[in-house]
């Protein structure tokens, strides 16, 4: 028995297609087969394997699924927990070719609202690795835009915190199996955007022998071969068409640096070329549809300053009684935050000073006002002449406590000390 | 699926378990044989509904006892999810309820690819409360998990499985049966065993019992169990002896004519009751009506 796996071997859905299973989706379905919730199967696992980050809230909850040597610890122990291969559940095996910058969407969870309202039952349904890629913007089968999770159920229909459950397809808000709850319509996608998300499809069911031999080698040719295919190997003209800075299309031929996946996308779209196999070092036409992939160049205009207007806006914001947040201040001003620092460093630490205090400030207020509250509570259920016993008061507050919240220690402080009077 | 047979007719407690244990391993290997090197699957487990000198049990100690058969890991952190509504809810403090620890249980027998699960001493199952509701809930478990049961013990299993047409429909009943003196084949078995016994027999100064195997015969029943346990009794006593041995032995070793009046009494009711529930026995088709209905199956008639 000592060879037996430590969690139950779960099979990775629909390994090796377009809608591979995601790692974060087989995460959490793992913990719903075991009873758990998913932190507390991370917590056991944790424990078990000794993973790097003592807690999952560490990771972005989407850089499960991309290139990061966190994510890929955790799908190596739980290869090992489980026996299942999870190896197509991530990007990490194009790491030698894509960068993981900008790869994966920063909002995690987005779903088809047609894919996920097939079962009523919660473990049939799973959150593809393809959803989670940030050039992917519609579902490839049903032609519809993906959408984040936004819960359109009534308040008095919302559940508690506590009683909320991390899966995919899952409204963390109302419960609801298959985001019932919406409210808003769908949105028919753009024919650009469906061959976009088939083209990844297409890159994500690649089978894993073959990824094993993509390399940055297997990239140059593959560019090479689509440069004297359609522009006349002109790597320039390249970016010229895909409105990328000159030298964009050469550094990925002879620099040291990867492509990100959203910039190759758009050159394949351009040169009419299918990307898993460029990546594997050849040119293979494939049709586009009729329109373009909009390439957002950036402004630059959030490093450009004027010091005088900077400096004003900082002592303006210092004296406030409540001064905004140093990213909403810069957002204000059309700069990056870090140029308060290295500009004005004198008014940068008076406004941080300021902004401190008066963080510490509400925090004193909000930690009053639920004393207050407690206390009035605590009275009223005193005055029914029951006893002030903390679920009652939670109940009645209508408050739920997480386990690391500061109003923990403040309630158990206030039960300590209070007696009716 | 139910294995029954009399008190002691195969072996003790133990061997009875051992033997369970490796004959289902044995038939769940042959079956499925990608379970044997599938690392993540259990493919049996074996549990017992003890007594604990309740009049009344609940499920709650047999699902705990598969729940660590199937070495089910996060015990205390668990949650119990309800679907109601087409709304799924999380609630922590009742993962310690006998639906929720069920749950865990099926989750486990489905997820862990378990095939068969035995329990053995079944007949104290009938102390959990009505047997129909008993059947049910383990026909419900066989259902939701896809595992199948077998129920182990004594005669009084036949009553589960006669209470209803539906786990009539479900069930088969084996009967390891004793050996009975007027076949020559069981007798001579018998003798074998008594022989076997005696070459394993813990004294130098061995005992010629092989002589007297028709009379330990008539005295155990032909239950092995029972010789067994007479078997081991002399030993003892031999042991306590100073390793010699004393005809005397014979005497003590035997049971009460009370004991021995009950013991008889409960196999003849025993078998009384089995008779017609045994699979693969008696049949309502007798050889003439097979070659009948072969005749037409062939087109002969």
């Amino acid at each position: 028995m000592s060879e037996r796996t430590f969690l139950y071997g779960l099979s990775l859905k629909w390994a090796g297609t377009p809608f591979v299973e995601g790692l974060r989706s087989f995460f959490q379905r793992l913990a719903y087969t075991h009873n758990m919730k998913m932190y507390a199967l991370w917590d056991l696992v944790h424990a078990t394997y000794h993973v790097g980050i003592p807690r999952l809230g560490q990771l972005p909850a989407h850089e499960l699924n991309g290139i990061s040597i966190c994510g890929d610890e955790l799908r190596a122990n739980l290869e090992s927990a489980t026996g299942t291969d999870l190896r197509l559940s991530t990007l990490m095996r194009f790491s030698s070719v894509l960068s993981s910058a900008h790869l994966l969407d920063p909002i995690s969870d987005r779903y088809c609202p047609m894919c996920v309202g097939v079962s009523e039952f919660p473990e049939d349904i799973a959150g593809q690795l393809a959803w989670d890629v940030a050039c992917v913007e519609c579902c490839p089968i049903h032609g519809i835009m993906l959408e984040a999770p936004r819960c359109g159920a009534l308040e008095s229909e919302k559940i508690r915190a506590r009683h909320c459950t991390l899966l995919p397809a899952v409204c963390f808000q109302c419960g609801s199996i298959g985001y019932h709850c919406r409210t808003n319509e769908v949105h028919a996608a753009s024919s650009a955007q469906i061959w976009i998300a088939e083209s990844v499809g297409r890159l994500v069911s690649m089978p894993l022998a073959r990824s094993l031999n993509l390399s940055a080698g297997t990239l140059r040719i593959g560019l090479n071969d689509l440069l004297k295919a359609r522009f006349a190997g002109s790597p320039v003209r390249a970016a010229q068409q895909c409105q990328f800075a000159r030298a964009t299309v050469r550094s990925w031929l002879f620099g040291e640096s990867k492509p990100a996946l959203h910039l190759l996308m758009i050159l394949c779209f351009n040169a009419g070329a299918d990307l898993a196999s460029l990546l594997e070092g050849h040119y293979v036409a494939v049709p586009t549809p009729v329109g373009s992939i909009e390439y957002k160049r950036r402004s630059y205009s959030r490093s450009q300053s004027d010091r005088k207007k900077i400096s004003h806006a900082l002592n303006k914001a210092s004296a406030m009684k409540n001064p905004p947040k140093r990213n909403e201040l810069a957002e204000q001003l059309g700069v990056n935050p870090r140029l308060f620092r290295q500009l004005l460093p004198e008014e940068s630490s008076k406004f941080a000073i300021a902004r401190r205090d008066h963080v510490k400030r509400v925090k004193l207020e909000k930690r009053e006002q639920f004393i207050a509250t407690l206390q009035h509570t605590a009275e009223s259920i005193a005055a029914e002449g029951k006893n002030v016993t903390r679920k009652r008061l939670l109940d009645r507050c209508g408050i739920s406590i997480f386990p690391n919240s500061w109003r923990g220690p403040v309630l158990e402080s206030f039960l300590r000390k209070y007696s009716p009077h | 699926m139910e294995i029954t047979g009399p008190g002691g007719s195969l072996l003790d407690g133990n061997q009875q378990s051992t033997l369970l244990s490796k004959l289902v391993s044995e038939i769940v290997a042959k079956l499925d044989p990608e379970l044997v090197g599938d690392k993540s699957a259990i493919p049996t487990i074996l549990v017992e509904a003890y007594a604990n000198g309740e009049s009344r049990h609940s499920f709650r100690p047999l699902f705990e006892d598969m729940r660590e058969q199937l070495f089910e890991p996060g015990i205390t952190h668990k949650t119990y999810f309800e679907v109601s509504n087409g709304r799924l809810i999380a609630n922590s403090a009742r993962r310690e309820t006998i639906p929720a620890i069920r749950k865990q249980v099926e989750s486990a027998l489905k997820y862990r690819k378990t095939r068969v699960c035995t329990i053995d001493e079944a007949y104290h199952m009938m102390r959990f409360g009505d047997d129909a509701a008993v059947m049910d809930t383990i026909k419900s478990m066989a259902n939701k998990s896809g595992c199948h049961y077998f129920l182990a013990g004594s005669f009084d299993l036949v009553d589960f499985v006669k209470y209803s047409g539906q786990i009539s429909r479900r069930s088969k009943l084996y009967h390891f049966e004793r050996y009975f003196q007027d076949n020559k084949d069981d007798c001579a078995e018998f003798g074998l065993f008594v022989g076997k016994i005696m070459r394993k027999w813990p004294h130098e100064k061995h005992p010629n019992l092989r002589a007297i195997a028709e009379d330990l015969f008539d005295e155990n029943f032909g239950c092995v169990g029972q010789l067994k346990s007479m078997l081991l009794e002399m030993s003892a006593m031999q042991f306590r002896n100073g390793g010699r041995w004393d005809y005397s032995f014979l005497t003590a070793a035997q049971k009460s004519i009370v004991a021995r009046e009950v013991i008889a009494k409960e196999i003849r009711q025993g078998e009384l009751k089995i008779k017609g529930a045994v699979s693969g026995k008696e049949f309502r088709w007798d050889p003439v009506k097979i070659q009948q209905m072969q005749k037409r199956m062939e087109g002969r008639l």
